[in-house]
């Protein structure tokens, strides 16, 4: 079976240790939901199984091989927090590049054909981050990282990028964080959420209000 | 393929290579002033260069670092698109100087 699994994920930024032995795995066909609260480390984590940043320690293994840096396997896409399309590009090359294998699917979708001959820099910013994240959902890769997808779009927009990502879901791994914790609940098959700088795992909403993600403890 | 990502990252970067191209067509007119038999002019060229390099990545750092994901995405380091800018401004750097050397040498 397809996987990309981290193990051991370590990293420190300066003197603060905010990632301690973490490990994420996400198979094809799932949606793994990654919660925490700000600053514990889920774009880190994210960042770290992409390549962008260099944690001080990590294994990671795409498929049955290992990699330094994830997306020099060329197998997977991620959806940082900003921007990242050049105003320069216009939404169609960006599809030749990213989405080949699903542009007719892509296509297919009112406001890409909308905006197919558009560059980013004419596009509003929840458009931009819509269009980004269908981007991402549809590229050829077979597991996508999204970071705060959610943010910036209107419910109706979230609702649809949830159809999205389980029409896609048989052919790809998801792994998705964001604060809008009950569309995460909605989408995942399986929930991570980063605390103390570990992993735990997630079986109903109690667990998340005992490890103090949602308020509502008491002793 | 390669080609096609040569023209995506000149178009992406476009104001750092156009920015390179002209210290380069600068340096030409300082050799075609000079001449070419002097040493002093080559070595000056090269630092020149050296420092535009690393001018350029300041930019870089600077205003387009968000774009390192556009490439990463497609599968490529920002290592390798540095290395790809520089090659192909040092291919052009040569060109002209090239072209230059044997314009100079015809009318002289």
């Amino acid at each position: 079976m397809s996987t990309i699994f981290i193990d051991s994920t370590t990293h420190y930024y300066k003197e603060k240790e905010v990632l301690s032995g973490v490990y994420l795995a996400c198979n094809v066909g799932e949606v793994v939901g990654l919660l925490g609260r700000n600053g514990c480390g889920k774009s880190t984590l994210l960042k770290a199984i992409f390549g962008s940043i260099t944690p001080h320690f990590k294994y990671l293994n795409i498929n049955g091989k290992k990699y330094d840096k994830g997306y020099l396997s060329k197998n997977l896409s991620y959806l940082p927090q900003d921007r990242f399309i050049p105003d320069q590009i216009n939404l169609g090359e960006a599809i030749d590049l990213f989405c080949h294998n699903y542009q007719n699917r892509l296509k297919e979708i009112p406001l890409i054909t909308k905006h197919l001959e558009n560059k980013f820099y004419n596009l509003s910013g929840g458009e931009c981050r819509f269009i980004e994240c269908l981007l991402m959902i549809y590229s050829n890769a077979q597991f996508v990282l999204l970071d705060e997808p959610f943010s910036q779009l209107s419910p109706i927009w979230v609702e649809e990028l949830k159809i999205h990502i389980q029409t896609l879901k048989g052919e790809k791994g998801f792994i998705i964080t964001d604060h809008l914790y009950r569309s995460i609940l909605d989408i995942s098959d399986r929930i991570v959420l980063i605390h103390n700088r570990r992993n735990y795992t997630i079986n109903s909403e109690d667990d998340l209000i005992l490890h103090g993600y949602l308020p509502g403890f008491t002793v | 393929m390669l080609i096609n990502l040569l023209k995506k990252i000149i178009k992406v970067y476009k104001p750092i290579f156009a920015w390179n191209l002209l210290v380069s067509l600068l340096i030409a007119v300082l050799f075609y002033l000079k001449g070419f038999n002097q040493s002093d002019t080559y070595v000056l060229a090269f630092f020149i260069k050296l420092f535009t390099w690393a001018f350029s990545i300041g930019i870089y750092f600077m205003f387009y670092e968000s774009t390192a994901y556009f490439f990463q995405n497609m599968g490529v380091s920002i290592r390798k698109i540095m290395t790809y800018l520089i090659s192909c401004d040092v291919l052009i750097f040569i060109s002209i100087l090239t072209i230059l050397f044997y314009v100079d040498n015809f009318h002289r």
